[in-house]
């Protein structure tokens, strides 16, 4: 289970450097989450560029990472694979997450306008 | 891809393997291994997941020894799929549940779980459980994506 993080001024944006979200990873996912969105910038985006395949344990873990975000505090997604979005689709998961095409959307602009 | 000039309704798959985690990522290579088209993969790799990982977690309880038999046969009009196992039975109401959850309640009390035999609802066809001789024999169809067909 591999998370990065970078901030910039308007949001911490955190990497996905797996291919996979499923059983084998969903707590430590979760875990990991939960201390990369305890502090920082406000707004979360999280990119999941490098993610090809969840399965309802993985979006079960996205779902739990989401939940345990302290108020006020955003938790977004980027860049879905076609097959994640089909399973974000399908469970209406879409409907509850704000979802980016990709990071650079989703931060208007991207990080590189840090001082 | 060495065969991928087999037709298409030659490629039926059967496969044997044991109930551990690796063995199904293995299984599930080879089912990806067929000639489908990229909206088929994913279609197939989120439902024989789910399916496959409900074996080796709840029919089988994580026992590796147990034993899974599955077999794939493409068809022009999708895949048609045959799972088999020798572990618990499947909830006798889950083969016809309807998966319904509640989406706008707070973000606190939304579900983190339940999706995996809806995901195989959505994306099957003909669903049927049958528990035969201490066998679970789970059969669906896969259809083709309407834009992959001729």
């Amino acid at each position: 289970m591999q998370l990065t993080y970078q901030d910039g001024p308007e949001a911490r944006v955190i990497t996905v450097d797996n291919s996979r979200i499923d059983a084998a990873i969903a707590i430590k996912f979760k875990d990991q989450m939960r201390d990369m969105t305890s502090d920082g910038p406000q707004r979360v985006v999280v990119d999941m560029t490098k993610v090809d395949f969840i399965d309802s344990s993985g979006l079960g873990a996205i779902v739990a990472a989401m939940k345990q975000v302290p108020d006020g505090r955003s938790f977004e997604l980027a860049a879905l694979s076609n097959t994640v979005g089909k399973v974000f689709a399908l469970t209406r998961m879409d409907s509850v997450f704000t979802i980016h095409d990709n990071v650079d959307a989703a931060l208007d602009g991207g990080l590189a306008n840090a001082s | 891809m060495q065969n991928a000039a087999t037709p298409h309704s030659d490629q039926c798959l059967k496969l044997d393997f044991p109930s551990d985690n690796f063995s199904v990522r293995q299984a599930l290579g080879k089912v990806l291994s067929l000639t489908l088209s990229d909206d088929e993969k994913s279609v197939v790799e989120i439902v024989l997941a789910e399916v496959l990982n409900n074996i080796v977690e709840h029919a089988y309880q994580e026992d590796p020894s147990g034993h899974i038999q599955l077999s794939v046969d493409p068809s022009d009009t999708g895949l048609r799929v045959l799972v088999q196992d020798e572990g618990l039975p499947l909830p006798a109401d889950l083969p016809n549940k309807q998966v319904n959850y509640d989406l706008t309640c707070e973000t606190g009390d939304l579900p983190e779980g339940g999706f995996g035999w809806l995901l195989v609802q959505e994306l099957t066809d003909g669903l049927q459980y049958e528990r035969r001789d201490g066998r679970n024999i789970l059969s669906f169809q896969i259809p083709k994506p309407a834009e992959d067909q001729a």
